[in-house]
């Protein structure tokens, strides 16, 4: 079903300010043809924009940063047990980053069924596993890049070179925000002090989108935001004070200039960002959440507590109106983020045990708050890993070929396995799915279509898929 | 395998065979941009109100369309306009005051040269040219390696602007200084332009190709639309599927940057060896794979510098080999021998680029003239102004176009004398609209389209820090050099010289729409949001820019309150208040205390005066 859009002079109209007479030249996009065109007003840039049919209202993206291994976690292999140290027919020793030594290795994990969908989980998410009845797996996924940092944007902006906005810079294109005194697009990053991902900030960015689009990390000591709180001199009256003098100063220059948009929406931005102090605040702390809660999400376990709390936090983002949120797991070093190039079992049973709780409690608070419809959980990483080891090593080297990743919330069809991986899960081999494909199918979810969400730069109408892209109809109710 | 790859590679040649044009391409051949400049006669309209062609042209349209141009800006309003378009920064106190009591027509051209001289003149041009040049000190991807030396480039952007060097002679170096002047300091130095963009410094075995064909991607997106406004990137992986250019056009045009790679040299100036991050060519003919944190691998692969035609850009497809050459829409028929004969790629490209009888000079000209325009009135006669091609905006006003083009080049390529005739033209110097005529001109045209008043325009990122910095006091004016350390924000220095680190921006400056450096961008979007609210209320710097204005107006000697409001307004945004103004401040400072006078300050700030120049 596609709801109407408004034209854009019904927005003009709609726009307030009193005037009407926002500069039509200053609205992009307006002449592609596409009904869906994203109407877009830099005086007031984040307001909320209609879908092209209904979709969720927010993105939880879990990164499984450095690129988890699928045949470790969700991608059970037995074939793969039961052959440990003999040759992997057909290997490519430069699969990955560095060499790999031919030789398949085994999961050092054990794997069991769960659920009414059977489906096989690794021991090292036991509280996830309660859940795969509601997450729909696609385990033929692959990439194009063997490197994190290519492979990185390639999984954020689905090119592998820089310079193209990420996912949640084109929802929030697309879409707008729906609390305007939060930013609409949340970043966290590891909150141990190991670092940004690889690429750091550059994971975030919004490409040739104007920059309002681009991700906002929020930080774990001081202000989650820059500038959010009042410095230490500044009182609140005095702040409101000295805004009503300059309102009433803007009012008197506004006379003169009684049709220009921008002006006014100037004096809005100044207000909104008095109000935003007081608000914002108060969303991104979890203080005030019961000591049962921040238990369900793992908040009293110390290795556990750092992931549990931002996932407490993306569910109190969700719930007022925060439009995508990626929580990146892990830092920047190869130990210190999934990559495990030395131990699989050390390293992924490390991170698994950080983000287990955290992730399967959201997913049930979301639930028992009814905003699990209104909601995608997104969780992967931007390749997985060789089915043969690293060297002479227990790890595993970057597989760009196969790897895992899991949906639930809002359209998802729990329960569900797409695709499949070969018997040692070494490459992708029946209804292979592109990065595109995903975003494509993210975009779906969100109420998009992806061929229509475009923006033009330098003469050519970009999309988040670039020229590909299915949405992956197997996986959704 | 191998024969399908030989098959494909063949069939594409066949298709793309030089001999055929297709209808598409014999359309598009007569899209307005690829035609040689107009040859217009200054129309003889606009007595008592044209001040020189620019005008002459304006009023034409403004005749047809029925309507009449808004009165000359006031004085005080004018002398703001132009001290922050051409310099980036806002008039002292005396100058306002002096200002502020008129000039004549040969006062005013008296300020306008010798703001034209001044040097920072330089610096505020060459930051909008850095954000076309996509501009920055780090490599980008994963590690953002710094590029120590690459600041050279910026400085060499700002004295040829102060310098007026000869457009034309700025473009050849910019491409291939390094090959025309091999002894020349600032001629190796202009290839910066070349090599700003991201490159990938930890490579793996199966991509460092692709990286190269990235690289090289970057190379010509940065040239062709940066410079000329064409769109030829999108000829990577198939022809270009609006605007006559083909797959082979864009191998040709790679072609000229086959053996062009990024070094860091030591070279002599003068007397003396400095540091210089460049273009190169490869001594070897090789491009190698590069891994910056492990140098010590051995065996790293190399493959020849030369580039293959890509079947849909897939370098596991290699096709035959290119030569260089240009995009047959700008040929004027001419063979690219003209220009490829007996010269390397890039002095190939030089040489056409700035050809003004046979190659691409005249869209050159037409490309520069348009952003110099988008700069002074916030939209270029072509409003896409990286985008010249049939998807692009279409000139308003063609015929000035074009004549503005040609003045550039028959003024032997200076773009001084462009700013120049723009500054002095009535066109230029109006007001916002406040005649009676002018309503029926919003009714005709609320876009401004026909330009017959001047809107407000927000500051860009970079001169709101400047203004802060220099309403407080704070500005240090020293011009070049190195600059603060990196992500050294608080320095006093202009914002042009803070480094600038792709992986890490600088937030305040972000949040007012400054380039991301990552592409080549001709229009900043100019957005309003709250973050840039909450900036100015609680920003540290911000706070500290409050502090000295502070001190600046209320330091020293106690003064009353009326004084202060007086030096705080002429400071803060080149005016006396307005007797109702008056009493709105006295309220916040008539507590007397340091904090009310802070108050006051931060008041200023949030002003949209502040940020908006009339």
């Amino acid at each position: 079903m596609n709801l109407p859009i408004l034209s854009r002079r019904e927005l003009l109209s709609q726009a307030g300010f009193g005037c009407g007479a926002i500069a039509l030249g200053s609205l992009l996009n307006p002449e592609t043809g596409n009904a869906n065109s994203v109407v877009f007003d830099p005086s007031n840039p984040m307001r909320s924009r209609p879908s092209h049919f209904p979709g969720v209202r927010s993105v939880i993206w879990v990164v499984m940063n450095g690129g988890s291994s699928h045949i470790d976690t969700w991608d059970y292999k037995p074939e793969l047990q039961k052959r440990d140290g003999q040759k992997l027919d057909g290997a490519d020793a430069y699969t990955g980053f560095f060499k790999t030594s031919g030789k398949l290795m085994a999961s050092p994990f054990r794997f069991k069924q769960h659920g009414q969908s059977g489906t096989w989980a690794s021991e090292i998410f036991p509280h996830l596993s309660k859940h795969v009845d509601e997450m729909a797996f696609v385990h033929s996924c692959y990439s194009r890049s063997n490197n994190h940092s290519p492979a990185l944007f390639e999984m954020n902006t689905g090119m592998n070179r820089m310079g193209f906005p990420c996912v949640g810079s084109w929802v929030t294109y697309g879409l707008g925000s729906e609390n305007e005194n939060l930013p609409a697009f949340v970043v966290m990053t590891d909150a141990q002090g190991r670092g940004l991902p690889k690429n750091k900030a550059q994971n975030w960015g919004s490409g040739f989108l104007p920059g309002v689009f681009q991700g906002t990390r929020v930080k774990e000591k001081g202000a989650p935001v820059e500038n959010l709180l009042r410095l230490p001199h500044m009182t609140k009256e005095r702040q409101r004070a000295l805004l009503n003098a300059a309102n009433k100063l803007n009012r008197e220059h506004q006379k003169k200039f009684d049709s220009q948009a921008d002006l006014d929406a100037r004096i809005e931005s100044l207000e909104l960002a008095f109000r935003m102090q007081i608000s914002a605040p108060d969303v991104m702390s979890v203080a005030s959440e019961s000591q049962q809660t921040q238990a369900m999400y793992g908040m009293e376990h110390p290795k556990a507590k750092h992931f549990g709390k931002q996932c407490l936090m993306a569910r109190k983002l969700v719930e007022s109106g925060v439009r995508f949120i990626q929580i990146y797991s892990g830092g920047i070093d190869n130990g210190n983020s999934w990559d495990g190039h030395h131990n699989i079992k050390e390293n992924h049973g490390r991170f698994a045990l950080e983000i287990d709780q955290g992730v399967a409690a959201l997913i049930t608070d979301l639930k028992r708050r009814g905003l699990l419809e209104s909601t995608l959980i997104v969780c992967g990483g931007e390749f997985g890993r060789t089915s043969d080891s690293q060297g002479d090593g227990r790890g595993r080297d970057h597989n760009p070929n196969a790897f895992t990743w899991w949906f639930a919330g809002g359209g998802v069809k729990g329960g569900t396995h797409f695709g499949k991986t070969d018997e040692f899960g070494y490459k992708a081999i029946e209804n292979r799915k592109h990065i595109h494909d995903l975003h494509a199918t993210i975009l779906h979810l969100c109420g998009m279509e992806h061929e229509d969400l475009t923006y033009r730069f330098n003469g050519r109408d970009f999309r988040l898929t670039d020229v590909e892209g299915k949405v992956i109809k197997e996986i959704l109710i | 395998m191998l024969i399908t790859i030989l098959f494909g590679s063949m069939v594409c040649f066949l298709q793309h065979a030089e001999a055929a044009e297709s209808e598409e391409e014999k359309s598009a051949r007569n899209h307005w941009s690829y035609q040689p400049l107009i040859k217009a006669d200054v129309p003889t309209e606009g007595q008592g109100w044209a001040r020189n062609g620019i005008d002459r042209f304006i009023t034409r349209r403004h005749k047809e369309a029925g309507i009449m141009p808004a009165n000359e800006a006031t004085p005080n309003v004018l002398a703001r306009r132009i001290f922050f378009d051409v310099l980036g920064l806002p008039p002292s106190p005396e100058e306002v005051s002096k200002l502020v009591n008129g000039f004549d027509e040969s006062e005013y051209k008296q300020i306008v040269d010798q703001l034209l001289a001044s040097p920072h003149f330089g610096e505020q041009w060459a930051r909008y040219w850095l954000d076309v040049a996509r501009f920055a000190e780090s490599a980008g991807f994963e590690q953002d390696f710094d590029r120590d030396d690459a600041w050279r480039y910026r400085d060499f952007v700002t004295r040829t602007f102060n310098e007026d060097i000869p457009y034309d002679k700025f473009v050849r170096l910019q491409i291939a200084g390094d090959l025309l002047q091999p002894d020349k300091a600032d001629s190796i130095i202009a290839t910066g332009f070349i090599v700003a963009g991201v490159e990938n410094l930890i490579q793996s075995r199966k991509e460092f190709v692709r990286d190269r064909y990235d690289k090289i991607d970057d190379m010509v997106s940065a040239t062709a639309t940066g410079l000329l406004g064409m769109t030829v990137a999108c000829a990577r992986c198939h022809d270009h599927k609006f605007d006559p250019i083909l797959q082979r056009d864009y191998y040709r045009f790679a072609a000229a940057f086959a053996k062009t790679v990024s070094t860091n040299r030591d070279i002599k100036n003068d007397k003396s060896n400095i540091k210089v991050f460049c273009a190169s060519e490869v001594p070897d003919g090789r491009i190698r794979m590069v891994v910056v944190s492990e140098p010590h691998r051995k065996n790293l692969p190399s493959v020849l510098a030369q580039v293959n035609f890509l079947d849909r850009g897939n370098t596991e497809s290699p096709g035959e080999v290119m030569r260089p050459g240009f995009p047959r829409i700008l040929l004027n028929g001419k063979d690219d021998s003209k220009w490829t004969k007996d010269n390397p790629g890039r002095v190939a490209l030089a040489n056409w680029i700035t050809d003004t009888d046979d190659g691409a000079g005249q869209l050159l000209a037409r490309v520069m003239v348009n952003r110099i325009w988008y700069k002074y009135f916030g939209r270029g006669i072509v409003a896409t102004t990286s985008d010249f091609g049939t998807r692009g905006d279409r000139p308003t006003h063609p015929q000035l176009l074009d004549w503005l083009a040609g003045e550039l080049i028959r003024n032997e390529w200076s773009l001084k004398h462009i700013h120049k005739l723009i500054l002095m033209s009535a066109t230029y110097r109006q007001g916002y609209f406040k005649n009676k005529s002018s309503l029926t001109a919003n009714q005709k045209d609320p876009e401004n389209l026909l330009l017959w008043h001047r809107e407000p325009k927000r500051l860009g990122a970079e001169s709101i820090r400047d203004n802060l910095l220099s309403v407080s006091g704070r500005l240090d004016r020293r011009l070049y050099g190195q600059g603060p350390g990196t992500l050294d924000f608080n320095s006093p220095r202009r914002t042009l010289y803070l480094r600038a680190k792709r992986a890490r921006l600088v937030p305040l400056l972000q949040l007012f729409d400054a380039s991301d450096t990552l592409q080549g961008i001709g229009n900043r979007q100019s957005t309003t949001t709250a973050t840039q609210g909450l900036a100015i209320l609680n920003d540290p710097f911000v706070d500290e820019c409050i502090q000295e204005f502070v001190k600046r107006i209320a330091g020293g000697k106690p003064k009353n309150n009326q004084l202060i409001i007086e030096e705080g307004f002429l400071h803060a945004v080149g005016r006396r208040p307005t007797g109702l103004e008056k009493e709105i401040c006295l309220e916040i400072l008539k507590p007397g205390t340091g904090e009310s006078r802070h108050d006051f300050c931060q008041m200023l700030f949030c002003l949209n005066e502040f940020i908006y120049v009339e």
